[in-house]
């Protein structure tokens, strides 16, 4: 008779059943997300709004923007893709993971600093009467 | 699963022949030695690149999970709890805000694991197990910047990447645990 133990370690139906739900969640959460790009990011601090930079996609362009740490390079290359050039954080993970496109938006944690998507206002910006 | 019987007389003479005591001292030693094994992997596995900021295998969920299988759930968050700690401190970022990602990240990894332990007895192996360890460390270390960070952070686009890559990642992790359950049985 198996042990628990060796009962987990046999692949079960149910483990399929799971990586199938995951991969179609998966697939429908990108596809639903795949309809917001966009050409326009913003910079901002946490904590320090004053702060926030608008980057423009199709520009290519270098923007220096002080963290909580220390300044951050970026760079924009005019392709509608990013990266961090310089980061002052210990793990330089911002900066080894090359770059970015949309619609993704990426903080770089310990400096506090995340770059978002930007999304113009859809439809009524103002109302009379 | 109780722990094997210690025999040494060292520690039977130190313990006045105390088996509660031994015992206490054994789980006090593994939960060192497991720690101080998984933050060494989390180390290791720091600088390595990767796709996005937060992706990575999550090796130390291997340690995690076979605590879980071999000990208890107490001893499984104690675990989590220790080896983020060590982790921050030898990287530098003790209590800094990665930190705490890390230990979201773990922490709910643990408890959803725990849970797939619980509820998917007969359904799911170590490796399904560890695949909804992987999603939920994911999705904890999502929500805690969404909660740290702005409101208009693109969740669910990361979501769905890292959806995907809690499958191989929670593959590799299980059998990475079932080697080890194997191997110490």
């Amino acid at each position: 008779m198996m042990t628990a133990e060796e009962s987990l370690a046999r692949p079960l139906r149910g483990d399929l059943f799971l990586v199938l739900l995951l991969a179609v969640v998966g697939a429908l959460l990108a596809h639903w997300n795949g309809a917001n790009g966009t050409n326009s990011w913003q910079v901002q601090i946490v904590g320090r709004p004053e702060k926030t930079l608008v980057l423009d996609g199709l520009v290519a362009a270098t923007y220096d923007t002080g963290g909580w740490l220390g300044t951050a390079t970026i760079e924009c290359d005019g392709a509608n893709r990013w990266r961090f050039v310089r980061s002052p954080c210990p793990n330089q993970v911002c900066v080894r993971s090359g770059w970015f496109t949309s619609p993704v938006g990426v903080p770089c944690v310990p400096n506090g600093i995340i770059v978002e998507p930007r999304h113009q206002p859809a439809g009524v910006d103002g109302v009379s009467r | 699963m109780n722990p094997p019987s210690v025999s040494s007389p060292q520690i039977d003479r130190v313990y006045n022949h105390n088996p509660a005591r031994v015992q206490g001292l054994r789980a006090w030693t593994l939960l060192a030695v497991l720690s101080a094994a998984a933050a060494a992997l989390q180390v290791i596995e720091s600088p390595l690149p990767r796709l996005l900021p937060w992706l990575k295998p999550g090796l130390a969920n291997s340690l995690t999970l076979y605590a879980l299988v071999r000990w208890t759930p107490g001893f499984c968050v104690a675990l989590v709890v220790l080896r983020t700690l060590i982790a921050g401190l030898a990287l530098g970022m003790l209590l800094s805000p990665a930190n705490l990602l890390s230990l979201a990240g773990g922490l709910a990894g643990a408890l959803a694991m725990w849970a797939g332990l619980l509820c998917g007895r007969d359904r799911l192996s170590l490796y399904g197990i560890s695949i909804i360890g992987a999603a939920a460390n994911n999705l904890a270390q999502l929500l805690t910047v969404q909660w740290m960070f702005a409101s208009g952070f693109p969740l669910w686009f990361h979501l769905s990447v890292m959806l995907w890559v809690s499958i191989p990642s929670g593959m590799i992790v299980g059998h990475i645990s079932r080697e080890l359950l194997r191997r110490t049985a």
